[in-house]
């Protein structure tokens, strides 16, 4: 990959998170459209995105986020509220720029179809704002000294700029104290430096709102005249800016980020010294010919006094990327330094020492270790919080699609996964919600008035952990699925006979097969049948699977049930012949030695434990395993009761070791299929326990009577 | 086998002992050698792969190089030796009896490997090299431990059980 490959990768990236919050963000400004927060933060993301645009010539993003900034800007600017049509046409806009982003992508050279008309729209309503405004945008030029800049042209000469400059750097250090820094800007601006987002007056209004005072000189020398004049291209190469501000050198720079290197000059001023120190740090050589007309345009920007708090109030979540590939070596890393440090703390002949000291950097070696490991588990770990986000998007749109009103209640946003999983759970729920608003809810209203429901639908999505697996469903309290109507389809695509005397998770997992609709009208939304059985696929390539439960009448509930490939598990330690195992906690309901009297053994069915009325089967591991253990009876062990899929099994093992959070790793590839162990640990002394899957483990009859 | 017409290229091998026959394995195909550490079962495995080793915090399966090619087990001494091979990105650990030594071979000293009629064990030699008056058995980690070969065994079972027929 070249550099400029590189750039354009991060670049993509960036952007399609920059769209991604754009995204959620219109969102949440719909339902507030007076957060005025919001809108500066959905004015930077497209701000941002327009200059990156340009820079790697996407000119049709570049262009239509322009014209977006603009309107953005002036709803920014004014504080104006925001008419609800106007509204949805921002809802609309960043539809476009998602669009046309994937065209940019893959170089398709049409553009959507809504790009022009929402353009357009765009622009109206920018001429509509501008025009009404007229005496707005005549009071901000009045703030500069100089109205006519024509009658500016008559005085020339480089003494001129460098008197002015110097001149304000001598001004502004007699006023300077403490905590502010005097800096002198050199700009020498690329003729297409409007393309990569740069704006002069923007730019300097920008600096100015974090400036105590600042003061610009342009040179409007090489601007040409009015038949040569190009808009798109900037006329003014060269600003000379001082400013006085609290920020540092660094934070000065960020608003240079749309220029290139080249473009730009920063000088501290050092504060109190002498005339001639100054004149000597001022570039001479490049200020002579840089400057030969030039006009004081802003000239103290009226106290915006140094609001620290304009700067904080903005909670920017601050991010790094990181390979996960590297996440994954300092996991490994981190494991050898738990198991090193568990070696000294458990070493006999350091323990023998019997010292104060020894023993106690030694807790505290082994706080800061588990502090460390803890901190760099939760590291690959992402809040589901941003995939639901995404769903409130997809319930507006369907919601107003299909004309049917919609609740949508979030729970469990706070749970975690994976992050690789993240990334492929959008797209199967996207169809899980749109399905249960599109199919779930009742069609009218009146149905669901009929039905004694309120006549905005409700829609939970919710994530939760349950026996060792992260479960994320979706209900709605919509009709709930028709059984016969399955069945009956179902027996005329041929998918199944009629014969077969199928349960309800069988009816409704019917659903799922590939070309299955059972809707009566084929929506654009849904009902078309190639959906539910890719979400399985999709959702099964996560080693996960879907369940639906539905009550006629009440509503259907989808449950996307996921393993956690990587996440950490509280395991209980259990002993079978020489191996230690792990179970996962969460799935554990009990564990007991359980007396002979309630241990029974059903000829051919094999050994039960009666608990509580229930009488649940007992698996043997070591039957299981083929472990040549002892073969001990179920009460000189200890039974571990644990909820699977298909109900409660006792385990049988010879002794519990313990509780402890563990990593979960993969055995590779050549052990994947083993489907009775999930995975392995690696325990605090450096041996590895396997992590037991126990919805495969299934007691071993033949076994037992063989 | 023209090999006067042959530009000689030397390719480094690092050599090990199963029993008495010597074997060896191109050198950028090994990841590191360690010595015989703890090995956690896995059950419901083939036996000739022994379990699980922690690897500095990765799990890596152990074969046993010995019964892979159906040679008679035997217990491990202080010669023996897992040889870490990295085929496809997979790490997979591989015990042998001793190993020997890195050697360079002239690509002029291999030779196709003989034929045994249908034992499957030549699929894994790639070529025999002879070095002074050794013959070394060059393996092709590839097919030895192919990332599937759970799968592709079964294959080849099956196979020459239906070829059988």
């Amino acid at each position: 990959m070249t550099k400029q490959e590189q750039v354009k990768a991060i670049f993509i990236e960036e952007a399609g998170e920059i769209i991604e919050k754009l995204d959620i963000d219109i969102i949440h400004f719909e339902e507030n459209s007076c957060d005025f927060n919001l809108l500066n933060e959905i004015f930077r993301g497209v701000h941002t995105l327009k200059g990156n645009a340009n820079a790697f010539g996407f000119t049709r993003l570049g262009e239509f986020v322009h014209h977006f900034e603009d309107v953005l800007d002036y709803y920014r600017s004014t504080k104006e509220s925001i008419e609800e049509h106007n509204l949805e046409l921002f809802v609309a806009s960043v539809d476009v720029i998602k669009e046309i982003m994937t065209c940019e992508l893959d170089a398709i050279d049409t553009l959507p179809e809504s790009y022009l008309d929402c353009l357009e729209k765009i622009k109206i309503l920018l001429a509509i704002k501008k025009n009404k405004n007229i005496p707005f945008v005549e009071e901000l030029k009045n703030v500069s000294p100089l109205n006519d800049l024509a009658s500016e042209f008559g005085f020339s000469c480089d003494e001129q700029v460098e008197n002015g400059v110097e001149k304000s750097i001598q001004e502004y250090q007699a006023v300077q104290t403490e905590g502010f820094n005097l800096y002198k800007i050199d700009l020498m601006l690329d003729v297409d430096c409007y393309k990569r987002g740069f704006d002069h007056l923007l730019f300097l209004k920008n600096l100015g709102e974090m400036a105590k005072s600042i003061e610009s000189f342009f040179n409007m020398q090489s601007i040409d005249t009015i038949d040569k004049f190009k808009s798109d291209e900037s006329g003014i190469s060269q600003v000379s800016i001082v400013i006085l501000t609290p920020l540092s050198y660094d934070e000065v720079e960020e608003f240079f980020q749309f220029l290139f290197d080249n473009e730009y000059k920063i000088t501290l001023i050092k504060p109190k010294e002498s005339e001639k120190n100054v004149v000597s740090v001022l570039p001479v050589a490049s200020l002579g010919h840089v400057a030969s007309a030039a006009t004081p345009i802003l000239s103290n920007i009226p106290n915006i006094v140094t609001n620290k708090a304009v700067a904080s109030v903005v909670s920017q979540k601050s991010t790094i990327r990181i390979d996960t590939f590297k996440l994954d070596e300092l996991f490994d890393s981190i494991g050898e330094l738990v198991i090193a440090q568990n070696f000294i703390a458990q070493n006999e002949k350091i323990n023998l020492i019997e010292d104060e000291s020894i023993s106690r950097t030694i807790e505290t070696l082994s706080k800061i270790t588990k502090k460390i490991q803890d901190r760099v588990m939760s590291l690959r770990m992402v809040a589901i919080k941003d995939t639901f986000e995404k769903m409130q998007r997809v319930v507006r749109d369907t919601s107003k699609k299909t004309g049917k009103e919609v609740h949508l209640i979030l729970q469990g946003e706070d749970t975690e996964i994976d992050k690789t999983m993240i990334d492929s759970l959008s797209d199967p729920l996207i169809h899980i919600m749109r399905n249960a608003i599109d199919h779930g809810l009742e069609a009218d209203a009146d149905e669901r008035l009929q039905a004694g429901k309120n006549v905005a639908g409700t829609v939970t999505l919710k994530a939760f952990h349950k026996s060792g697996s992260i479960v994320i469903s979706a209900s709605d309290d919509g009709r709930g699925i028709n059984k016969e109507k399955v069945l009956r389809k179902a027996i005329e695509k041929g998918v199944i006979t009629g014969d077969e005397n199928l349960s309800d998770s069988q009816i409704f997992a019917l659903l799922m097969q590939p070309g299955f609709s059972t809707a009566d009208t084929i929506s654009d939304l849904s009902g078309r049948g190639v959906g539910l059985d890719v979400v399985k696929t999709s959702i099964e390539k996560l080693r996960g699977k879907i369940e639906i439960d539905s009550t006629e009448g009440k509503g259907t509930t989808f449950s996307i049930i996921l393993p956690l490939t990587l996440a950490i598990i509280d395991g209980m330690l259990v002993r079978c012949g020489d191996e230690i195992y792990i179970i996962p906690t969460l799935s554990v309901v009990e564990s007991f030695r359980p007396q002979q009297e309630i241990v029974h053994v059903l000829k051919e069915k094999g050994e039960f434990v009666s608990l509580r009325g229930q009488y649940i089967p007992v698996v043997r591991l070591s039957d299981v395993f083929n472990l040549n253990a002892k073969r001990i009876e179920p009460w000189e062990g200890i039974l571990v009761c644990v909820e699977t899929g298909a109900g409660r099994i006792a385990i049988m093992v010879d002794e519990l070791v313990g509780r402890q959070q563990v990593v979960i790793k993969t055995l590779g590839k050549a052990l994947v299929k083993l489907k009775e162990i999930s995975g392995g640990a690696i325990l605090g002394n450096g041996d590895i326990a396997l992590i037991l899957n126990v919805d495969e483990l299934r007691p071993i009859t033949e076994v037992t009577h063989v | 086998m023209n090999q006067n017409t042959l530009q000689t290229k030397r390719e480094r091998y690092l050599t090990f002992y199963l029993g008495n026959e010597q074997y060896g394995i191109a050198i950028d195909k090994i990841k590191e050698i360690i010595a015989m550490m703890k090995i956690t079962n896995v059950p419901k495995i083939p036996s000739y792969m022994r379990g699980v080793i922690n690897l500095r915090g990765s799990i890596i399966p152990v074969v046993d190089t010995r019964l892979r090619f159906n040679m008679e087990h035997r217990e491990a001494d202080m010669n023996t030796t897992i040889i870490i091979v990295e085929v496809e990105k997979v790490s997979i650990g591989s015990i042998v009896d001793r190993v020997e030594e890195v050697s360079s071979i002239d690509s002029s000293n291999l030779s196709e490997p003989p034929k045994f009629g249908n034992n499957i064990d030549t699929d894994f030699i790639s070529c025999v090299a002879q070095i002074e008056n050794q013959v070394v058995m060059i393996l092709d980690v590839l097919k030895l431990f192919e990332a599937d070969e759970l799968l592709s065994i079964e294959q080849i079972q099956q196979k020459q059980i239906t070829e059988g027929l």
